[in-house]
C-alpha cells in the first residue's frame, strides 16, 4: 500500500521540486523569490484572462500528451509529436483553404480528419520502419521531426506562404471553432477555444480505446513483446504500425485550438515545442490518457507562467523547470519501483 | 598411521529452507584434495542449493562449510573467489563480443591499463591450456564458438586465476557426447596436479567414468556415498531415485478417439539436448506424458508445436492439418498452452486479473462479465478472486492457478501443458491433476511435461522418458517398467 | 584543383562535430549507457567555449571550457541513469531541453540577446606549417584543433578495442555481471566512460562555435542525431564511425554546394536527415548493439 502511494506521489513531488529549483535559479537571476511566484501563480491563476491563457496552453498539450500516451501502452516511444503536429495541423490548414467553401460543421470535419489523417502517416512511417527493420523508433521518430519541418518550410514557401510571412492564408470561416470569451466574459480576450473541450473529448475516447475496446486490449498485451503478442493471437507487426499511426494521429490534432480555434491559420513554428513538453506531461499522467489534462494543466501553468515571468527572468527559465521536473521524475520512479523510498515506505 | 591431509572441502550438516521448502536438510560429507568427486541428483535433491552455499552466493541456515580444514566465510562470493573457489555455471559468464584471451584476462591485474593485452600474459593461458590439453580459439569472440568451447574458455578462466577448487554445475550438459572425453581428460589432470573438482549433476552415466567418488542426494539429505568404480549401477540408480511410490493410475473411463496431434521425425532446435526424430500421437481422450530431467529438450518440443521454434526436420500434424512453422501465425484457437514461463508468455503482470482471463480468447468469449471471471477465478481458488486486481500482486502459486483458469477454460480441444502444477501446494496440485483427468475424460487431448516422475504415472495413459532430446523410453501407463523409466532418466543405456 | 581541395577542406570541417560526438556516443553506449542528450552537450559545449574565449579572450581556455561543459553535462545524464538508473532515454531528452533553454537564457543574460553571442575574435591556433602544401585543405586540416580530433578518433579506435582499459568498458556493456565478477564497480566503469564520451563530444561543440565565429541559438540542428545514426552505421566502432560521419558531412556539404544552384534550400535540407534514416532502416546492414545497452545495472543482481 504504502509503495502504491510511494508510486502515486512521484509526479507531484517532482513537480514541486522542479518548481522549487525553478525559483532557485530565478533567485541567482535576479529575480526575488516572493515576486516570481506571484507573477507565476498570479497571472495564470490569478485572472480570467491568465487562467484562459493556461486553459488554452494546455490543449495542445492533452493532444501531444496522448500521441506519447497511447504508442507507449503498446511499448514504443514516440518523440515525433512534434513534426507530426506540424505536419498534422499543415494538413488541417491547407483542407480549411482548399475546401473553404464548404459550410460548417461540414469544414470542421474535413479539416480534423485531414490532420489526423496526415499526422497518423506520419506516424505510420516509423511504425512501418520498427516492425520491417526494428529500427528504433526513438532515433527515427527524432529525425523525422526534422524532416518534416524541412517538408513543411518547402511546401509552404512554394505554394502557400503569403508574401513576406511564414503563414498560409486564413481557412474557411466553416472551421472556425467558437472562442470561449464570446461566451463567457470571464475569459475575456485570451485565446481559449472550444478547442478545449474537444481536447477533453478525444482524451476521454483514447480512455476508453485503450481500457475497454479490444483494440485497446491488443495494444496494451503487444507491449509485453512479440512473443506475448503471438500467444495471445494477435499480429505484432501490424499493431506496431496501428500504434505509432495512432499517436502520430493526435498529434496531428494538437493543432486544432492554434488553427481552428485561434489565428486560423497556419504559421511555421506555432508548435513552439508541444512535442517534446508532450513526452513529460505523458510521464507525469503515468501515461494514463484519463490523467493527461490534469498533467497538461500542470505543464500549461507553467508555459504561460514563463510569459509572465518573462519580465524578471528569461522565460526560458520555465523549460529548465520542465527538464528538471522530467529528471526528478524519473530518479524518483525508478526508486519508487525498487522500493527504497524509505521515508515514504518505512 | 600418518594423519590424512585436511579434506579440501567437508560440509557439515549444511541446513537452507526457503519458506516451507526444505532444499538441504543436514547435509555433511567431505571432499578429498586431488579428486573428482561428483554430487548426483535429480531435480529439486538440493545440489544447487548446496552449490550456491559452496560459492558464497546463499548463506546457509545451520551447518559450516570448511575449505582445507578453516572454515569458508560464509555468504560472501568474493570470499569463497579469496579461499580459491572457481566456479562454473551452468550458464556462462561470458561477454560474447569478447575474444576468448579477452574474456579469460579481463580486469586482471596488469591487464586494466591503456596498452593492448600483454602478450606474455595471452602466451601463458596458451600454455596453461596446452598443459591441461584445453583446446580454445582464444582469438575467436566467445560468442562464435561452440557452446564446448565457451565451457572449456570458463574453466581457463578459472586456471587463470590459479583456483584449486573447480566447481562445475551440470557441465555436461551442453555437450555432445564427443565433447565429453575431453573435458574429463582435462579434469582429470587437474585432480592428478592436486586441485580438487566437483562436478554437479544428474547424469550418472556419463560420469561414472571421471569420478572418484559419488555423493547422491535426494530430497535434500544425503541417502549415498560410493566409489562408482567399485559400486554397481543399479544401486546408484536406486539412490538417485528411490523407492517406487504406488501410484494407482485412473483408469480411462473410454477408449481414445481421434489423433488431435501427430509429430513424425519431429526435430528442432540446436545443442546437443535439442529434440531429434521425436514421434509422437496424441488422440482425443489421452493424456500422453512427457518426462524427464529439465533441459533434456522437453521446452523444445512444445515450443515447435506452438510455433516458436521453427523446425528442422519431421513435420507436425494438427487436427489432421499440416502445422507450418516457425508460425508467423498466431497460436491455434483451439489449442490452449500452459507455457513453462507464466512471466513471459503467459501472465501480464500489469494487468488486472480480469484482464489476464481474456488475453487470446477469441472474439466471443472474451466478454467476460465480472460475475463470470470471478467465477472462474474462486472455481481454480485463485486468491484473492478480484478481478480487478493487478496480476503482479499474486503470489507464485496464484498466477499459475489464474494461469490455468484461462487455459482450462479455453474450450479447446487439445491443451499443451508444461509443468501445470509448478510452484503449487501439495492440495491445488491435486486439483489441477483432478482438472486434467476431467479434461480427458470429456474428450479433450492433452501432451504433458513435467518433470515430477510421480506426476508423470499418475495422470500419464502413455508415457515417454526423454534425454538429451530424444525418446529414450515409453510405455503405456499400465505396462511402465519403472527401473527402464529410472535408467532412461539418467541417460544409462539398456 | 583548388575548387576540389577547398570542397575536401569543407567536408573536414563539418565532419569534425559529427566525428566527436559519434565517437563520444560509440563509448558510452559501448559501456552500457544510451546518451541522446549528446545534441545537447554539443549545444551547451558550444556556448561554453563562445562564453570562454570572449570572457578571456584566450581560444585556448575556450577550448577547455567546452570540453569541460560536455563532460559536465554527462556527469549530469550518468548520474541520473547509472547511479539512479533511471529511464536513459528521458534523461537524454531531458538534458537536450535543459541544454535549449539553459543555453537560450543564458544568451540573454549574458549578452542581452536571444539569438547571438558576440563574434568570437580569437579563434584557435592556425594550421601548422607543412600543411599550406594542400593549399585550403591544408588550412584546415592543419589546424592544432582538427589534428587533435583525429587523434582522438584513432585513440579511441585503439583504446576502446585494443587496450585493457576499453576491455572493461566493452565488457560493461556487453555482460556487467562479468565484469563485476572480475572485481570492478559497474557503475564507475560506466560513469568514466560517459563523461569522457561527453567531454570529447564537447571538442565537437568547441569546434562548432570556432566555425561559426559565435554561438547561435540551437546551432546544433539535429547534428547530435544524425551522429549516433553514424555511430550505428560504424557498428559502434569509432574508426568506423568517424568514417560514417565523413559521409554525412559530404552530403551535407553537397547541400551548401547545390543550395546556389536553382533547387530549393529546405529542399536539401532534408539530405542528411534521410540519408540517416536509411542508414538506421538497415541499408547498411543490420547492426548489433552491445547486449547490455540501455539495461540499468544493479550490484550483485546477475548471478552466474
Amino acid at each position: 500500500m504504502r509503495a502504491r502511494l510511494a508510486i502515486l506521489a512521484t509526479p507531484i513531488v517532482a513537480a514541486l521540486i522542479g518548481i522549487a529549483i525553478g525559483v532557485g535559479i530565478a533567485a541567482l537571476l535576479g529575480a526575488p523569490p516572493g515576486r516570481f511566484l506571484a507573477l507565476l501563480i498570479g497571472q495564470t491563476l490569478g485572472s480570467g484572462y491568465g487562467f484562459g491563457q493556461v486553459l488554452f496552453r494546455a490543449t495542445p498539450l492533452i493532444f501531444t500528451g496522448l500521441a506519447v500516451v497511447l504508442p507507449f501502452r503498446a511499448g514504443f516511444f514516440n518523440i515525433g509529436a512534434e513534426g507530426q503536429m506540424a505536419v498534422g495541423g499543415f494538413a488541417m490548414a491547407l483542407a480549411g483553404i482548399h475546401l473553404h467553401a464548404l459550410p460548417g460543421p461540414w469544414l470542421w470535419i474535413a479539416c480534423v480528419v485531414a490532420a489526423a489523417l496526415a499526422g497518423g502517416a506520419w506516424g505510420a512511417i516509423a511504425g512501418a520502419l520498427k516492425a520491417r527493420t526494428g529500427a528504433h523508433e526513438v532515433i527515427v521518430t527524432i529525425l523525422l521531426n526534422f524532416i518534416a519541418a524541412a517538408l513543411i518550410n518547402y511546401v509552404l514557401n512554394r505554394w502557400y506562404a503569403l508574401p513576406e510571412t511564414v503563414r498560409t492564408a486564413e481557412i474557411g470561416a466553416g472551421a472556425w471553432m467558437p472562442r470561449a470569451s464570446a461566451a463567457i466574459p470571464f475569459f475575456r480576450g485570451s485565446g481559449l477555444s472550444a478547442a478545449f473541450v474537444f481536447a477533453l473529448a478525444v482524451a476521454a475516447g483514447c480512455d476508453l480505446l485503450l481500457l475497454r475496446t479490444s483494440l485497446g486490449f491488443a495494444l496494451r498485451i503487444l507491449a509485453g513483446g512479440p512473443r506475448r503478442a503471438r500467444y495471445a493471437r494477435l499480429s505484432p507487426s501490424r499493431l506496431t504500425v496501428v500504434a505509432l499511426s495512432g499517436g502520430g494521429a493526435l498529434a496531428g490534432l494538437a493543432g486544432a485550438s492554434y488553427i481552428l480555434g485561434y489565428k486560423h491559420y497556419f504559421e511555421e513554428g506555432f508548435t513552439g515545442g508541444a512535442g517534446f513538453i508532450g513526452i513529460a506531461v505523458a510521464l507525469l499522467a503515468r501515461n494514463r490518457p484519463a490523467a493527461v489534462p490534469a498533467s497538461a494543466l500542470l505543464f500549461g501553468i507553467l508555459s504561460q507562467g514563463g510569459l509572465a515571468v518573462n519580465e524578471i527572468v528569461p522565460r526560458e527559465i520555465v523549460d529548465l523547470v520542465v527538464a528538471i521536473i522530467l529528471f526528478m521524475y524519473i530518479v524518483l520512479d525508478s526508486k519508487a519501483r525498487e522500493g527504497t523510498w524509505r521515508w515514504i515506505s518505512s | 598411521m600418518a594423519p590424512s591431509p585436511p579434506a579440501a572441502v567437508s560440509f557439515d550438516g549444511i541446513a537452507k529452507r526457503f519458506g516451507n521448502t526444505i532444499a538441504n536438510d543436514g547435509i555433511s560429507f567431505e571432499v578429498r584434495p586431488g579428486t573428482v568427486h561428483v554430487l548426483l541428483g535429480e531435480n529439486g535433491a538440493g545440489k544447487t542449493t548446496l552449490l550456491s552455499i559452496l560459492t558464497g552466493f546463499l548463506k546457509a541456515d545451520a551447518g559450516e562449510v570448511r575449505l582445507g580444514g578453516v572454515p569458508l566465510e560464509p555468504g560472501s562470493p568474493r570470499a569463497a573467489l579469496r579461499r580459491g573457489v572457481g566456479f562454473c555455471a551452468q550458464h556462462f559468464l561470458l561477454a560474447g563480443d569478447l575474444t576468448g584471451a579477452e574474456n579469460v584476462l579481463l580486469g586482471r591485474p596488469g591487464c586494466v591499463g591503456l596498452r593492448p593485452l600483454p602478450r606474455e600474459r595471452i602466451a601463458r593461458i596458451e600454455a596453461v591450456a596446452a598443459a591441461n590439453g584445453i583446446a580454445v580459439p582464444l582469438d575467436q569472440p566467445a560468442g562464435r564458438m561452440s557452446i564446448a568451447e565457451q565451457e572449456r574458455l570458463e574453466i581457463l578462466k578459472l586456471l587463470e586465476r590459479d583456483s584449486r577448487l573447480l566447481v562445475l554445475d551440470e557441465p555436461t550438459s551442453v555437450l555432445a557426447p564427443p565433447e565429453i572425453a575431453p573435458l574429463f581428460a582435462t579434469l582429470r589432470r587437474l585432480a592428478a596436479e592436486g586441485r580438487t573438482v566437483i562436478l554437479v549433476t544428474h547424469r550418472l552415466a556419463e560420469v561414472e567414468a571421471v569420478a572418484d567418488r559419488v555423493t547422491v542426494l535426494r530430497r535434500g539429505r544425503v541417502v549415498g556415498e560410493a566409489d562408482p568404480r567399485t559400486t554397481d549401477t543399479e544401486t546408484l540408480v536406486r539412490w538417485i531415485a528411490g523407492e517406487e511410490p504406488r501410484v494407482v493410475a485412473p483408469r480411462r473411463s473410454a477408449a481414445p478417439g481421434e489423433v488431435l496431434l501427430s509429430t513424425r521425425g519431429l526435430s528442432c532446435g540446436t545443442g546437443p539436448s535439442a529434440p531429434r526424430s521425436i514421434d509422437l500421437d496424441v488422440r482425443a481422450g489421452e493424456i500422453v506424458g512427457i518426462g524427464g530431467v529439465l533441459g533434456n529438450g522437453q521446452h523444445e518440443i512444445v515450443q515447435a508445436l506452438t510455433g516458436m521454434l521453427p523446425l528442422r526436420g519431421g513435420s507436425v500434424r494438427l487436427f489432421g492439418i499440416p502445422y507450418a512453422a516457425p508460425a508467423r501465425v498466431p497460436l491455434h484457437d483451439d489449442v490452449a498452452w500452459i507455457p513453462e514461463d507464466r512471466r513471459g508468455e503467459g501472465i501480464a503482470l500489469e494487468m488486472s486479473l480480469g484482464e489476464n482471463l481474456r488475453i487470446g480468447m477469441p472474439r466471443a468469449a472474451a466478454d467476460l462479465t465480472a460475475n463470470a471471471a470471478g467465477g472462474l477465478l474462486e472455481e481454480y481458488d485463485v486468491r484473492p478472486p478480484d478481478p480487478a486486481l493487478r496480476a503482479s500482486h499474486l503470489s507464485g502459486g496464484n498466477q499459475q492457478r489464474l494461469l490455468l483458469a484461462r487455459e482450462m477454460s479455453r474450450r479447446a480441444r487439445l491443451i499443451l501443458a508444461v509443468h501445470p502444477t509448478r510452484g503449487l501446494d501439495p492440495a491445488a496440485t491435486a486439483f489441477v491433476q483432478r482438472k486434467l483427468l476431467d479434461a480427458r475424460d470429456r474428450g479433450i487431448g492433452i501432451l504433458l511435461v513435467t518433470g515430477d516422475l510421480a506426476e508423470l504415472r499418475r495422470l500419464s495413459d502413455r508415457l515417454a522418458v526423454l534425454f538429451r532430446g530424444r525418446i529414450r523410453y515409453q510405455a503405456d501407463a499400465a505396462e511402465v517398467d519403472a527401473e527402464a523409466m529410472n535408467r532412461a532418466l539418467v541417460g544409462v543405456e539398456g | 584543383m583548388d575548387l576540389i581541395l577547398s570542397f575536401l577542406a569543407q567536408i573536414a570541417r563539418i565532419a569534425v562535430p559529427y566525428a566527436m560526438v559519434a565517437v563520444g556516443g560509440c563509448l558510452s553506449e559501448r559501456s552500457g549507457v544510451v546518451n541522446i542528450g549528446l545534441e545537447g552537450i554539443l549545444l551547451n559545449s558550444a556556448f561554453g567555449t563562445a562564453v570562454g574565449t570572449i570572457t578571456t579572450g584566450s581560444s585556448a581556455f575556450g577550448i577547455l571550457c567546452g570540453v569541460m561543459s560536455g563532460g559536465a553535462t554527462a556527469l549530469l545524464h550518468a548520474l541520473v541513469t547509472v547511479r539512479a538508473r533511471a529511464d536513459q532515454i528521458v534523461s537524454g531528452l531531458a538534458v537536450n531541453l535543459a541544454s535549449v533553454a539553459g543555453t537560450r537564457a543564458l544568451l540573454k543574460v549574458l549578452y542581452a540577446s536571444a539569438s547571438n553571442s558576440p563574434r568570437i575574435t580569437e579563434t584557435p591556433l592556425g594550421a601548422l606549417p607543412g600543411f599550406s602544401v594542400l593549399g585550403p585543405l591544408g588550412e584546415t586540416i592543419g589546424q592544432p584543433l582538427f589534428l587533435a580530433a583525429v587523434g582522438i578518433c584513432v585513440l579511441a579506435e585503439r583504446g576502446l578495442l585494443h587496450s585493457g582499459a576499453g576491455l572493461l568498458v566493452r565488457a560493461a556493456g556487453e555482460r556487467p555481471g562479468a565484469l563485476e565478477a572480475s572485481g570492478y564497480d559497474v557503475p564507475r566503469v560506466r560513469t568514466l566512460a560517459v563523461v569522457a564520451g561527453g567531454g570529447i563530444a564537447g571538442l565537437g561543440g568547441a569546434w562548432l562555435a570556432f566555425q561559426q565565429n559565435s554561438f547561435t541559438d540551437g546551432m546544433s540542428g539535429g547534428r547530435g542525431y544524425i551522429a549516433l545514426a553514424a555511430m550505428i552505421a560504424g557498428k559502434w566502432r569509432p574508426g568506423a564511425a568517424a568514417a560514417a560521419c565523413i559521409v554525412f558531412a559530404a552530403a551535407e556539404a553537397l547541400q551548401i554546394r547545390l543550395a546556389g544552384r536553382g533547387l530549393s534550400t529546405q529542399f536539401l535540407n532534408m539530405i542528411p536527415y534521410l540519408v540517416a534514416l536509411a542508414v538506421l532502416a538497415g541499408w547498411v546492414g543490420r547492426a548489433t548493439p552491445p547486449a547490455a545497452l540501455g539495461r540499468p545495472y544493479r550490484r550483485g543482481t546477475e548471478e552466474a
